[in-house]
């Protein structure tokens, strides 16, 4: 059996502060609330207690063990006592005769028995032993800490951008399925900062496709998400909008002043278009992807405003190529690729063509790849061929092309050009026309003192 | 933050700016062009309805919101106050009071100002025919015939 406690950095300092024992007693704390994990049985044979602190309360902090009765019992132990242990001097009989407090120790009746000992050392250091108690026996545990600050480095061996994305600031507008894990994967590539905007509430449908979990359901999907990245120790700083663009886009156009790349993952047609025509106008690279057919197709487009193609540029270029129908309500299906993942028939749905979870994270990681190279210009493989990018799930031969694919997981690339007719971006870098900037200047001045 | 970029699409979009206004300014003159709570907006009135009935001129706002040009143009009658609980499909009015010029999902990034201020008009012959018994419904789009 193997017993491990895992616990907050500087815990040990802390509980001896309150007294001389204690239970961890399983609570956490996220941006919201204080709640309390309370012990469970979890199978009929085996019950598993989660022992906790509130001393950081960022961590929640279990000790995995069969005991019936309590949570884990810390008590303070005399110095010397990692010593004796190591020496083999303790047992369950001689193990009383080390508590500082001399109170008996009450342990319950179990065959296996969990007991954390903090021990104050002469250099006033903490030392935590997690035994387990087993007949006259006892064993040691591991015990494992969490630092008090995320120490993202740590973990990266050079194979990462992270310190070049430390600078990096990025909004991220939609964090249902995929924009959730787009967040995550962002910060734990070590981005300095990020924006996300979403009104939704995380319901418990939502939750088998989401980076968050059961815990979140009820919170708004910015504040889980929020909070999952800070789960993760991930020291990225978030910023979150409880806001839908679409009925009130000030604050997006504000941040586009504060980052350096948006990225789209929302799931209807205008937002798409509205969150395009705000990064476009604003100068900003865009990064937006989507998912046809239940997530059996993905799509993903780099847009640099008045390089390439936008978002309506791509609409109209694929719609001219016969790949898209495009219309001012919705993209229709047909021949051609629905446009949103709703739109998939029904028989398509028995047909056993249901995105899972792994399609949305699969179009979600190239869109996050895609982006850190957006980030990273001429760095870390910013050699993608094309600025769109098509996935399919699975073989495809239906559809006009790119939504055809020869094999599953396979993609298309393919260079859309801006179309000079878009009523986004066809004006962005055509000379100005002199008149028309001192028409402007004109109306802007009459403005100024007029309020309705 | 870079105090250099727009913040607004009327900071950013210089060109349909400036053909808003030439819109309106040709086809609806007597509009006013202002700013409130930091948005644009038009100002206005349509006096066109139907020839046997008497009412005042409807006065408007037609408001251009932050997500302009996706996101539709909304309207605000002024004056006359018009009843509240005229909303629904019947009056095609939003629960704000609103008017309903276009079914949000058929708004097109290239409507204008005077696309609208036109479509205020029609609504605002249909209602009063409506209301007074001339129609059996206001229609969807354009102008209700009354024989």
């Amino acid at each position: 059996m193997f017993f491990r406690l895992v616990i907050a950095e500087g815990l040990g300092a802390v509980s001896l502060k309150a007294g001389t024992r204690g239970y961890f007693n399983g609570c956490f704390i996220n941006s919201e609330r204080l709640a309390v994990a309370l012990s469970s049985k979890v199978t009929g044979g085996e019950s598993l207690y989660g022992g906790g602190t509130i001393r950081l309360l960022q961590h929640w902090c279990w000790a995995y063990g069969t005991s019936t009765k309590e949570l884990v019992l810390w008590v303070e132990v005399k110095s010397g006592f990692s010593s004796a242990l190591k020496a083999e001097q303790i047992s369950r009989n001689n193990l009383a005769n080390w508590v500082t407090d001399q109170q008996p120790l009450d342990l319950p009746d179990e065959p296996v028995t969990n007991l954390c000992c903090i021990e104050p050392d002469a250099n006033d250091e903490i030392i935590v032993k997690l035994l387990f108690l087993f007949d006259d026996k006892v064993g040691v545990g591991q015990v494992q800490t969490i630092a008090s600050e995320p120490k993202l480095s740590a973990r990266f061996d050079g194979l990462k951008p992270a310190e070049a994305l430390q600078p990096k600031r990025a909004a991220i507008v939609g964090v249902g399925s995929g924009g959730s894990m787009v967040a995550v994967n962002l910060a734990a590539a070590g981005l300095g900062s990020l924006h996300l905007f979403d009104k939704d509430i995380l319901t418990e449908e939502n939750v088998f496709r989401h980076a968050c979990d059961l815990r979140h359901v009820g919170r708004t999907k910015v504040l889980g998400v929020k909070d999952q990245i800070a789960s993760y120790n991930l020291p990225a700083k978030v910023i979150t909008h409880e806001q839908d663009v679409v009925k009130d886009a000030s604050d997006l156009w504000t941040v586009m002043t504060e980052v350096d790349l948006v990225l789209c993952a929302t799931d209807s047609i205008l937002s798409r278009r509205l969150v395009n025509y705000i990064a476009v106008r604003s100068g900003l690279p865009l990064v937006i992807a989507c998912t046809f057919q239940n997530a059996s197709i993905g799509e993903i487009l780099h847009v640099k405003p008045g390089e390439s193609a936008c978002y309506e540029c791509s609409r109209l270029e694929l719609s001219k190529a016969g790949a898209l129908q495009v219309s001012t309500d919705a993209e229709v299906s047909g021949s051609h690729v629905p446009y949103a993942s709703e739109s998939a028939s029904e028989a398509e749905l028995m047909a056993g063509n249901q995105g899972s979870r792994s399609d949305v994270a699969i179009v979600a990681a190239l869109q996050s790849r895609i982006a850190i190279g957006a980030l990273l210009t001429n760095e870390y493989g910013n050699s993608f061929p094309t600025n769109y990018l098509t996935w399919g799930g699975r073989v495809i031969a239906s559809l006009s092309d790119p939504f055809n694919f020869e094999r599953p997981f396979s993609t298309n690339w393919v260079h859309l050009q801006r179309q000079a007719e878009c009523l986004v971006c066809g004006d962005i870098g055509r000379p100005i026309d002199k008149e028309s900037d001192r028409t402007y200047e004109e109306i802007m001045a009459n403005l100024q003192g007029t309020t309705a | 933050m870079d105090e250099r970029k727009p913040k607004t699409w009327f900071e950013s979009d210089r060109n349909r700016v400036v053909r808003e206004y030439r819109l309106v300014n040709s086809a609806y003159p007597d509009f006013e062009l202002k700013f409130a709570e930091g948005l644009l907006v038009w100002e206005g009135q349509t006096t066109e309805y139907p020839a046997s009935v008497d009412a005042p001129p409807l006065r408007f706002r037609v408001e251009y919101p932050n997500g302009f040009p996706v996101a539709a143009i909304r309207v605000f009658p002024i004056s006359p106050a018009l009843p509240p609980e005229e909303w629904g499909h019947e009056w095609h009015r939003w629960e704000d009071g609103r008017v309903c010029i276009v079914k949000p999902n058929l708004w097109d990034i290239s409507y204008t100002a005077s696309d609208v201020i036109q479509k205020v008009a029609d609504w605002y012959f249909n209602y009063l025919a409506y209301k007074n018994g001339l129609i059996p419904e206001m229609p969807d789009v354009g102008r209700a015939r009354i024989i």
